[in-house]
């Protein structure tokens, strides 16, 4: 079974009928999507992260870290 | 009834976040380098947080219980858990990103952020939190 794709079709199918929980889904799901994107064109092109793209992966976490230490 | 589709909802978002995290090694392209794999790790943290942000923002649990809501006890373990991820990412980019050190020194920093991950997810799995 291709998890993923079994995933986001339950994801884009069913969650966004049910208002209250489809936004927290959703900021899992951008993540994981925006993610997934760069981290397959940095392995095609085969190089290592740019200093910009750590950087930006940085704060993303440190974002959601202290979210959730937060709420 | 919007409360009874919430709890519903819970329930069937549980089941593809945890596909998510289960595939996410699949889906990033499979990365080769200490530094992809620490790349990629951050970004299985993030969906992780991101699922868990949904749980731990509900409202705390109160006698009588009124679902759905959040458990103090629990949110407490999510964010014991967090802060042992998110440290061990800092560190291990920190030591990836370091070009003084070694190509053994920075695989070992990518395993152990991947270990990290892997009892972070475990937490939340523990609590079917993306279960």
């Amino acid at each position: 079974m291709n998890y993923a794709n079994f995933a986001m079709t339950l994801v884009t199918q069913i969650l966004p009928l049910i208002p209250g929980v489809v936004k927290g889904v959703g900021g899992a799901i951008d993540a994981f999507t925006h993610g997934t994107g760069l981290l397959h064109t940095i392995v095609a092109e085969n190089r290592e992260p740019t200093p910009e793209e750590w950087d930006a992966w940085s704060g993303r976490i440190a974002a959601a870290h202290d979210a959730l230490q937060k709420a | 009834m919007k409360r009874f589709l919430t709890a519903i909802g819970a329930t069937l978002m549980a089941i593809p976040l945890a596909a998510l995290l289960l595939s996410a090694c699949n889906q990033l392209g499979s990365p080769q380098t200490a530094q992809q794999k620490v790349f990629a790790a951050g970004t299985v943290y993030e969906t992780a947080v991101k699922a868990a942000l949904v749980y731990v923002n509900l409202p705390r649990c109160i006698t009588p219980k009124v679902q759905p809501c959040s458990e103090p006890g629990v949110v407490d373990e999510i964010k014991k858990a967090d802060n042992v991820a998110f440290a061990a990412l800092t560190q291990a980019k920190a030591v990836v990103t370091d070009p003084t050190k070694t190509a053994s020194v920075a695989n070992a920093a990518a395993a152990s952020v991947e270990s990290a991950l892997i009892v972070f997810n475990a937490v939340l799995v523990q609590y079917r939190i993306g279960t």
